[in-house]
């Protein structure tokens, strides 16, 4: 099988993301949790560059038109999908955040608290 | 009503001019008081210390409603039963806390010191458009001079209410997802003399509390049943 240039190109993108991604988790950049939903997104633009034959199947099957807009579709589908789900996970961090200030300002008055009830005994 | 189980919260932010006579005001009343520094660059906290409060400082700043809560969290954890939240500007009277104390005795949850005449056109048009959005039958629902019932405390020291900005809109719709009842009591309020309001500084910022309060009354209008919010309410399991 020859592949063409555009192929060539789509194939080494999806190579270079994977390496990328394989360096992140290395060197600590990136969770394992989260490098395996890259890697899966490293797969699909290999498999789909370097046979985007698929996507005409694809498109061929659901009656599209121009198959290649699928692609690009579905990924700002999923990147919307994420982006929203990335800002819920900010909201729980941002609560979580909140409540450990608020904690440790308790623990400080109740420390300073302590302390007085010790120099009044004193 | 035995004083000793009541707790004064008082969230401030540069207020060493005023916080002082309020503290010690209240203290003389028999009151425990709790103030929350929230990240003042002046010397609020000692002002306040001295004056006889116990003082809280976060170590950033967490704004008006999330400081009170850490008030109320830690007035739980020393065992009070009801919390009275005042300004540190001094717009509240200090003999006004035994009408908020009244409501309560004839079964409140939650007591609001309600001073409709003050606060300008804009707000008075603000209040009115929530109001009809959301249906709460509160006519001041900015006043931070407060009374939550161990019950309301309970459910405000909650993980959930920790994300709300301001105490008006989202802490009230709380209370009537959970059937709480919230009374309203008149009281006298005096103008600010120091110092800026912390939701309304600038134009921005009221720009940015409309938005903030008109989208949570718009989210939260229709009234969820108390069960099905219980559930979703973390640590509330023994809420009866």
């Amino acid at each position: 099988m020859i592949l063409s240039n555009p192929q060539i190109v789509s194939s080494i993108i999806g190579v270079i993301l994977a390496l990328i991604i394989y360096w992140l988790v290395r060197r600590d950049h990136l969770s394992p949790r989260q490098a395996l939903r890259w890697i899966l997104v490293a797969s699909i633009v290999l498999v789909l560059g370097t046979f985007p034959i698929i996507i005409d199947w694809v498109g061929h099957a659901v009656g599209i038109g121009y198959p290649p807009i699928i692609p690009v579709i579905v990924g700002l589908g999923a990147a919307l999908i994420k982006i929203l789900l990335m800002d819920i996970q900010q909201t729980k961090s941002t609560v979580t955040q909140d409540r450990i200030v608020q904690k440790l300002a308790i623990l400080e008055a109740e420390i300073q608290e302590i302390k007085n009830n010790k120099k009044k005994v004193i | 009503m035995d004083k000793s189980s009541i707790c004064i919260v008082i969230p401030a932010m540069n207020e060493e001019l005023t916080i002082g006579a309020i503290v010690s005001s209240i203290v003389n009343s028999g009151y425990e008081v709790i103030v929350v520094n929230d990240f003042s660059i002046d010397d609020t906290a000692k002002v306040a210390a001295k004056a006889g409060a116990k003082v809280m400082s976060p170590i950033n700043n967490l704004g008006a409603w999330k400081a009170t809560q850490a008030g109320l969290r830690y007035a739980k954890k020393l065992g009070f039963n009801v919390v009275i939240t005042m300004d540190a500007d001094g717009q509240h009277d200090v003999n006004d806390i035994k009408y908020l104390g009244d409501a309560y005795k004839q079964g409140a949850d939650i007591v609001v010191g309600n001073c409709t005449e003050r606060g300008s056109t804009g707000r008075h048009i603000a209040w009115s458009f929530f109001k009809t959005i959301n249906k709460l039958p509160i006519n001041d629902i900015t006043s931070g001079f407060r009374l939550y019932s161990e019950k309301a405390l309970h459910c405000l020291t909650s993980r959930e209410a920790t994300m709300f900005e301001y105490q008006c809109v989202g802490v009230l719709i709380m209370m009537r997802n959970l059937n709480l009842s919230v009374k309203e009591v008149a009281v006298s309020m005096s103008e600010r003399e120091t110092g800026a309001s912390r939701i309304f500084h600038s134009w921005l910022a009221v720009a940015y509390y409309l938005l903030y309060s008109g989208l949570l009354s718009a989210t939260k209008a229709f009234p969820t049943k108390k069960e099905r919010y219980l559930n979703r309410l973390t640590g509330l399991n023994d809420f009866e």
